[in-house]
């Protein structure tokens, strides 16, 4: 369906340019369906298509005729169009993957130059604001949709792209994270949840098999575990957000979906529910489970959490779905069914008296949004990446694909466990930091991490969260 | 010269300073008066509730808190350290030349990967520790970057490691231009090591101390890029600066906010250097015989 699509697409460029330069080149390889042509003179956008498709092709030129690839190409019938496209897969082999779904589509669309820039995560949160600021938005950028996504939304500085992603939109899993009011502004490549990675090995030593399905279960074992003299869970609170996944999944499993959704509604945090959830966080707290020095632990380093999980210095970790690669990466190994001990993955437990249930997640997604000046291309591109197949070369296990057409992919039984989990949720909260505008994910960070600190009251983390979210 | 050749040679500095300092100063201000997450238009104008919020709000205090602790103690003990230390290798010793260097070399490392090592260091179990431990000492360890009651500490130590070797060398040179007849005749007219150091080389070697102390109120009024790499402030806020704030708030999309406590360092940082102006810096040229 989306071939059709992207030809017209294609024409519509095409045409645009066409006309814009002396027409007549028009046709060549795209002999399809010459009943193209009204619907693309009906598309009002056809008119900027000119001055979209020269700004980029002048400043290429010179870079263009340097490749060898495009001086071979026959007298091309298109202009060339930039697409700048910014991912955060800073690591091999993602980093390779996407290079080469990119080329593959440049080799399918010899008018479409797609220029990557690959970033470290908060190098890149760092400088997409400053982009954004100057109004210089990449034409196709990685997003985690929610409060900072619609704060552009506001601004003014992504694409409405709705109609023409529904239908592509219907396969993918969490396409809701981009959406607001019913327009959809980019879509998902990559979904997760959050769960217990554990070592098993280290939880048989301790006469344990796996982490318990209630709260409380969950702190006899740690005292188990400690009593076989085993640190129980590695947090690296000094990055907070790692912390944060404990505080927020008691939140989800106290409040439940009804009460989640009243809260991003009303910015309220200072109830029942989520007093409790700090009051539970206190209690795990105090029974001491951590690492030495997890409050100034971060989350990937040789003495943060990953790599304390890595290091068998600790039985479990609470951590989304990409938590087995950086053990992976830590211990220098390529992939994670290298790792030299039995990991497990396990759902966050049952709380007794929280209004939530177990098919409640907590997780979230990884997509792609369109920049306001985008050419079409950069539309066509990402339905590209996030189609069956491409779904299928960039996502193994790790990460899961969104496209549920894609599902198969996934082989490793922990990942497999996260998939299914995921796939029976009956409600998915997106990580609070992402959910919310960065300065109340910010606050809630903070908070979490002084009950980590045991540095305030769950009252006044509720309060304290509640004041920057004008709740 | 003439003033057309004055104006080519002057531009380019003066474009980048412009450019790059004056117009960043200015917009700073103008956006520290806006409750503005960085996106669209300046419209929501607050007035000065930014800087009412900063010094009403407890994390902006207590990292103004840390910043005058790393100020007092930099005053206090590095730069007496720095001097006794520049007096010990002005004397005459074998290898002399060799400590300098040895001593100087951490202000040559860059500030990233100053902080780098002392996190691999200081780490948990980390090479301080097991030292510690190796030689008995093992029921002394801390959580030297993870416990808030020590992290403060910890980095004021990272801190002086790497600049006592700089104001070593500017206190080193302030006393080579120091006249040996001078303690010479202090010496005839009967004064020990003390009194010719109080009443002879501290006086003269003011002007350089005073330099020194400024660089060194201002250099940790502005604190940032060790503090950021090392602890990023942490843990829970036990090590956070005012710039280290003012990035948190930069990344909480509060660029209002974050434009009115940007101000207030700059303010703080003016007040410093006016007064070393008026009370330092005039009577040291005056002193230097530059006339003013």
């Amino acid at each position: 369906m989306f071939t059709t699509k992207t030809s017209r697409l294609r024409r519509a460029v095409a045409l645009g340019v066409a006309l814009a330069i002396t027409a007549a080149a028009c046709g060549g390889d795209d002999d399809d369906e010459p009943a193209d042509e009204p619907a693309a003179a009906e598309e009002p956008a056809d008119a900027d298509e000119p001055a979209d498709a020269e700004e980029p092709a002048d400043a290429e030129e010179p870079a263009d005729a340097e490749e060898p690839a495009d001086s071979e190409e026959p007298a091309d019938d298109m202009e060339e169009v930039t697409v700048q496209w910014w991912h955060i897969q800073n690591t091999e082999p993602a980093t390779s993957n996407w290079q080469q779904v990119a080329d593959d589509y440049m080799a399918e669309h010899p008018n479409v130059n797609i220029e990557i820039t690959v970033m470290e995560n908060e190098a890149f949160k760092a400088a997409i604001q400053t982009n954004m600021q100057a109004g210089d938005v990449p034409d196709l950028f990685q997003s985690w949709g929610g409060g900072g996504l619609l704060q552009q939304v506001d601004a003014g500085l992504v694409q409405d792209i709705s109609g023409e992603v529904d239908d592509v939109a219907g396969d993918l899993t969490g396409v809701g994270s981009f959406s607001f009011d019913g327009a959809t502004y980019g879509l998902p490549w990559k979904v997760g949840m959050v769960g217990f990675w554990y070592n098993a090995d280290l939880f048989a030593e301790a006469g344990l098999e796996a982490p318990a399905d209630t709260w409380d279960g969950l702190l006899e074992q740690i005292q188990t575990l400690k009593d076989a003299g085993i640190t129980p869970i590695a947090v690296g609170a000094g990055d907070q957000w790692p912390a944060h996944f404990w505080y927020s999944y008691l939140m989800v499993r106290l409040c439940g979906s009804d009460g989640m959704v009243e809260i991003a509604q009303d910015n309220n945090f200072s109830r029942d529910c989520v007093i409790e959830a700090g009051q539970k966080v206190l209690d795990l707290v105090a029974l001491e489970p951590f690492q030495e020095g997890y409050l100034g632990a971060g989350w990937d380093a040789p003495d943060g959490e990953s790599g304390t999980m890595a290091n068998e210095q600790a039985a479990m970790d609470l951590m989304g779905q990409w938590a087995p690669g950086a053990f992976a990466a830590q211990l220098g190994l390529d992939d994670a069914s290298e790792i030299p001990f039995n990991l497990g993955w396990a759902p966050f437990p049952e709380v007794a008296g929280g209004a939530g249930v177990p098919t409640e997640g907590f997780g979230g997604v990884d997509g792609f949004v369109v920049g306001k000046d985008a050419p079409p291309e950069a539309v066509d591109f990402l339905e590209y990446i996030v189609s069956e197949d491409v779904q299928r070369f960039i996502s193994t296990d790790q990460p899961l694909p969104s496209n549920r057409n894609a599902a198969d992919v996934v082989t490793d039984p922990n990942q497999q466990a996260v998939f299914e989990g995921l796939s029976e949720s009956t409600f998915l909260q997106q990580y609070l930091d992402q959910f919310f505008t960065p300065e109340v994910g910010g606050m809630v960070n903070e908070q979490t991490a002084l009950l980590f600190g045991d540095a305030t009251s769950p009252e006044d983390a509720a309060a304290a969260i509640t004041a920057t979210a004008g709740g | 010269m003439p003033w057309p050749t004055i104006i080519v040679f002057l531009l380019p500095a003066l474009a980048l300073y412009v450019v790059f300092l004056l117009i960043p100063i200015v917009l700073s201000t103008r956006y520290s008066l806006y409750a503005w997450n960085g996106f669209g238009p300046l419209e929501d104008f607050v007035g000065l509730d930014n800087f009412q919020q900063a010094f009403s709000d407890a994390r902006f205090r207590s990292a103004l808190w840390h910043n005058a602790v790393i100020v007092i103690f930099s005053l206090v003990i590095q730069l007496p350290a720095a001097l006794a230390l520049a007096m010990l290798l002005n004397a005459k010793l074998r290898g002399r030349a060799v400590m300098r260097t040895v001593f100087f070399a951490p202000y040559v490392l860059s500030e990233v990967v100053t902080g780098v090592v002392w996190r691999q260091i200081l780490r948990p179990d980390g090479l301080l520790d097991q030292s510690m431990q190796g030689v008995g000492l093992g029921g002394w360890t801390q959580g030297w970057l993870s416990d808030p009651d020590v992290v403060l500490y910890a980095l004021f130590f990272i801190i002086s490691w790497k600049y006592f070797g700089f104001h070593m060398i500017l206190m080193l040179a302030g006393l080579q231009q120091i006249p040996g007849e001078l303690k010479e005749a202090a010496s005839i007219d009967g004064a020990n090591a003390w009194t010719t150091f109080r009443y002879v080389t501290l006086p003269l070697l003011m002007p350089t101390v005073r330099v020194s102390l400024f660089l060194s109120v201002i250099g940790a009024l502005q604190i940032f890029d060790l503090v950021w790499v090392t602890t990023k402030g942490g843990p829970i806020g036990a090590s956070s600066t005012m710039s280290t704030f003012l990035y948190d708030r930069f990344r909480d999309s509060r660029f209002g906010y974050a434009s009115a406590v940007s101000i207030i360092i700059f303010g703080f940082s003016l007040v410093v250097a006016l007064l070393y102006q008026r009370f330092a810096l005039r009577r040291d040229l005056e002193g230097a015989g530059a006339g003013v």
